[in-house]
């Protein structure tokens, strides 16, 4: 993975310079104006798309003066519902029958004034805008006489529905998630916050795969540099391709050389919107489900959307377990390997003449035994991943009894370190956050070195050294570790150390519009119009 | 890096604790002051904020200045150039000085094989590093640790609390030997290690946010400092004894290893020595801190964190070479604490003080 994203930077600067050189072939005329002809412009355009077989173009006649006209699209990505109903028919019946025949040098602005009954149209006038608007799934529209041409906003064809997040499942709360289409995750979110101050900017990025990127966050209560800052970072990204939300992470992190990632992604839009409504921003990536928020700190790794929905004591609880989980996964090995080598006086006796015995048959010393160990848990848990779910009981069962059980049988292994080992695997899972989790194994392997050389001291200075460094990133500004609430100057929802104190956001909330309830759900008085609202988007989902 | 350097009160107060800690949690402080230590660090403590109202002065008359800026500003750049370098050399060998502590302590407490020489690289390489990051991330840094430290304090004491081997009888007579012996403990020992050492905060001060708070802030860390150690001294004194306490390399590790709670809690010796190792390296890097600034400001370096580099390699020499032994290094120690530092963290400053005022008064300088 790492590699292939270097070889796609190592190839940048090349491909730039081609594009920016077939930038100023157009500038000098390289591509030519839309001619005037019909014929030709079609012509063109297949020879541009190499001829490819799912561009669809059909040509007919408009009006009682037969003026030829060609609509183009490309199969798949196109709603053919729509464009048979609302461009084809509306421009081959329905304008014919209305059209006065003497207005042809105005006769496009005529039809998409009058005739095409879609929601979106756009006038184009050179070829970049209109291979764009093709290959993005509208539909163009040119007629023989006019240099230019129509766009229909016909973007269809088929996508995933609207299915539960399969990675973030929560027990109680919203069962919807992400797809891969920025308009329904946009509109996801947008049925959450009905607010006139939820902004939206987009932005293209890729200079082959012209991704949609949107930034979504609520006027008033993001920070404005934090917003401004994102901007530049986004606009500022000259890349070949950009294909998820993972390599926009790392285009626009703070500071790149880090195991940490400062920015945490979501499959949730009720977690989305709980963070635009604290203040903090979403940058959506089309073709993921995974979208992220940005500022984010380390504590927020913690939170997981269903504390949205829980009682705030119950959650104050979970979270302190989930730190433990944190800490046990991060250092129990190192511990364990720490307290073996260096320092068994710190055992009480009984166990440590237990764990002596245990360990006369085991040919390796502790920390080669952990290591053993550790890294057999994460073949089995990258296996786990990958295996078809059929087969992957069989797999379960040999590492729990071959790995386990028959290890330590033969003398491989001590049964304390199978028992480290496993603590330390679950203990892995506690997090919420997928990205903390592959920080923290990769981390526990250096901290595991420095207890085999020093013990409780190289655990020390490495957690030190460690925590400084956590200490020097920032997101967009905001520290990484910092122990308020995260970038929120005016939270109503009071933590400490990321554990609610406070669940209701009961002031109002600086955001100009009315209700604002969120999807934290707690229904605050609600102007007149708000249960007809309702009633609307209950019919509509 | 950040380019805004910046901290906040809570995390100069959770510094100045942690600095103050030090080694002065473990080790006994006030060189022989033996059952009463514990009120000589009360005594101490009006000294202390005295001391530290006046480096606040100085940050008032001179802002955003550190300690060599106005040391140059007092007495001229040709006197006052020669005394910054000497700041420089002094943070230096205490920061040194720290670090030989720590691996004397440490090869003491469990490391008996490690050769000293690697133990003081692993913390030196630390200090570099947090050096490095700035002092914004450093004093972040300070901020969790503070919290950490807290807790294994709280831990320990109630791990002792319960044990039951507290007996408040040891600490009697209080002030046995007199006022005059109590008295002299505090001033000029434990007036100057571990207080009077908050004078590497005057490198500080400049960077903190609210600038009004700066007295008000040190003034309570210095409290509560003083109440916390006195208090562990005190707990100290009344598990193992006054005749232990004072005899004792480190009397925490010896508390400590008497505490077992319900045969559960018995080994809490890996607390003590985390505590050492967190104490003291906050207090190096806040002398190598302290005397990286005063390098910059007196050469005016470009690159700040560069100068991490020299300073951590030099305080890594100079540990080492520091004393052959245990015993030649604590001979030193007494030179230290009655001449070294009642010269850098008292007399110095007092004389720029007179000085400033002087010039105040009667100079026709601006």
């Amino acid at each position: 993975m790492m590699f292939y994203r270097k070889a796609q930077r190592n190839r940048k600067p090349s491909y730039q310079s081609h594009t920016d050189a077939a930038n100023a072939a157009s500038d000098n005329g390289g591509k030519p104006p839309i001619s005037a002809g019909l014929a030709d412009n079609l012509a063109y355009l297949r020879q541009e798309l190499g001829d490819s077989p799912d561009m669809i173009v059909r040509t007919f006649e408009i009006g009682g003066n037969r003026i030829p006209a060609g609509a183009v699209y490309m199969d798949g990505i196109t709603d053919k519902d729509m464009v048979n109903e609302y461009i084809l028919k509306s421009l081959m019946i329905e304008a014919g029958e209305a059209m006065n025949p003497d207005e042809k040098p105005d006769i496009l602005a005529y039809l998409k004034a009058n005739a095409l009954t879609i929601g979106e149209v756009h006038l184009l006038k050179d070829w970049d805008c209109i291979i764009l608007s093709v290959l993005s799934g509208d539909t163009v529209i040119f007629l023989d006489g006019s240099p230019e041409a129509i766009s229909g906003n016909t973007k269809g064809g088929e996508q995933r529905t609207i299915t539960e997040p399969s990675t973030q499942v929560v027990i109680r709360g919203p069962k919807d998630g992400f797809t891969e289409s920025i308009g329904t995750n946009v509109s996801l979110v947008r049925r959450r916050i009905k607010s006139s101050s939820v902004r939206l900017e987009p932005f293209k990025i890729g200079q082959t795969t012209k991704t949609n990127v949107a930034v979504m966050y609520i006027q008033g209560k993001a920070e404005d540099h934090v917003v401004q800052l994102l901007r530049e970072r986004l606009s500022g990204i000259q890349i070949e391709a950009l294909t998820g939300s993972e390599l926009l992470e790392e285009l626009i992190q703070d500071q790149k050389k880090s195991p940490f990632s400062t920015l945490i992604n979501t499959e949730r839009p009720d977690t989305v919107a709980n963070h635009l409504l604290d203040g903090r921003i979403a940058i959506f990536v089309d073709g993921t489900p995974f979208n992220l928020i940005a500022p984010t700190t380390f504590l927020m790794n913690f939170l997981s959307t269903e504390d949205y929905y829980t009682r705030p004591e119950a959650v104050a609880a979970i979270i302190i377990v989930r730190y433990a989980a944190l800490i046990i996964s991060l250092f129990a090995p190192s511990i364990y390997i720490a307290a073996i080598t260096f320092h068994q006086e710190m055992i009480p006796t009984p166990l440590l003449l237990s764990l002596a015995s245990q360990r006369e048959s085991v040919p390796f010393p502790a920390f080669i035994e952990a290591l053993i160990m550790e890294f057999t848990f994460e073949i089995l848990r990258e296996a786990g991943i990958r295996m078809p779910r059929a087969i992957g009981q069989a797999v379960s069962i040999v590492g729990a009894l071959v790995l386990g059980q028959a290890a330590v049988e033969a003398g491989i292994i001590s049964s304390a370190m199978v028992i480290v080992v496993a603590i330390t695997g679950i203990s892995s899972f506690a997090n919420p956050s997928y990205n903390m989790a592959l920080s923290i194994r990769l981390i526990r392997f250096f901290l595991m070195v420095a207890a085999a050389l020093f013990g409780f001291y190289g655990i020390a200075i490495f957690s030190i050294i460690l925590i400084s460094h956590m200490c020097s990133l920032s997101s967009f500004g905001v520290p990484y570790m910092t122990i308020k609430t995260p970038s929120v100057p005016e939270a109503e929802r009071k933590t400490l150390f990321g554990i609610p104190l406070t669940k209701e956001k009961t002031k109002p909330q600086p955001a100009p519009d009315s209700g604002g309830s969120g999807a934290g759900g707690n229904d605050q008085a609600q102007p007149a119009s708000a249960p007809s609202n309702l009633l609307n988007e209950s019919g509509s989902s | 890096m950040t380019k805004k350097q910046a901290i906040s009160p809570t995390q100069l107060f959770s510094m100045m604790i942690l600095f103050e800690f030090g080694t002065a949690l473990v080790l006994p402080i006030g060189l022989g002051s033996g059952a009463n230590a514990w009120l000589s660090i009360l005594l101490a403590m009006p000294g202390a904020m005295i001391l530290y109202v006046l480096f606040t002065y100085f940050e008032k008359q001179f802002p955003s200045m550190i300690l060599s800026g106005y040391t140059q500003k007092i007495i001229g750049v040709y006197l006052g150039w020669p005394v910054s370098f000497l700041y420089i050399l002094f943070f230096i060998y205490i920061s040194a000085r720290n670090l030989r502590e720590a691996g004397d302590l440490l090869i003491s407490a469990s490391y008996d094989q490690t050769p000293i020489a690697v133990v003081q690289a692993i913390m030196i390489t630390a200090v570099i590093y947090v050096l490095c990051k700035g002092i914004n991330a450093f004093f972040r840094l300070g901020e969790i640790y503070f919290l950490i430290i807290v807790s294994i304090g709280i831990l320990s004491h109630a791990a002792i609390l319960a044990s039951g081997t507290l007996d408040l009888r040891n600490l009697l007579p209080v002030m046995g030997k007199g006022w005059m012996t109590t008295l002299k403990n505090a001033y000029p020992n434990i007036f100057m290690f571990p207080f009077g050492e908050l004078v590497c905060f005057t490198t500080v001060l400049p960077y903190l946010k609210q600038k009004q708070l700066s007295k008000k802030t040190g003034l309570l860390a210095i409290l509560a400092s003083s109440l916390m150690l006195s208090l562990t001294h005190a707990m100290e004194v009344a598990v193992v004894g006054g005749d232990v306490y004072s005899r004792a390399t480190f009397p925490l590790f010896t508390v400590i290893t008497i505490v077992d709670v319900a045969e559960f809690m018995q080994r809490l010796d890996s607390f003590v020595i985390l505590a050492l190792i967190i104490g003291v390296f906050f207090k190096m890097t806040v002398y190598a801190f302290a005397a990286a600034s005063v390098a910059n400001d007196l050469f005016r370096f470009k690159e700040h964190s560069l100068i991490a580099y020299p300073v951590g390699i030099i305080i890594f020499l100079v540990s080492i070479i520091l004393a052959w032994s245990v015993p030649e290094h604590n001979a030193e120690g007494f030179t230290v604490l009655y001449v070294v530092l009642p010269v850098f963290c008292l007399i110095i400053p007092v004389l720029l003080f007179i000085v400033h005022l002087f010039r105040k008064r009667f100079g026709h300088s601006t």
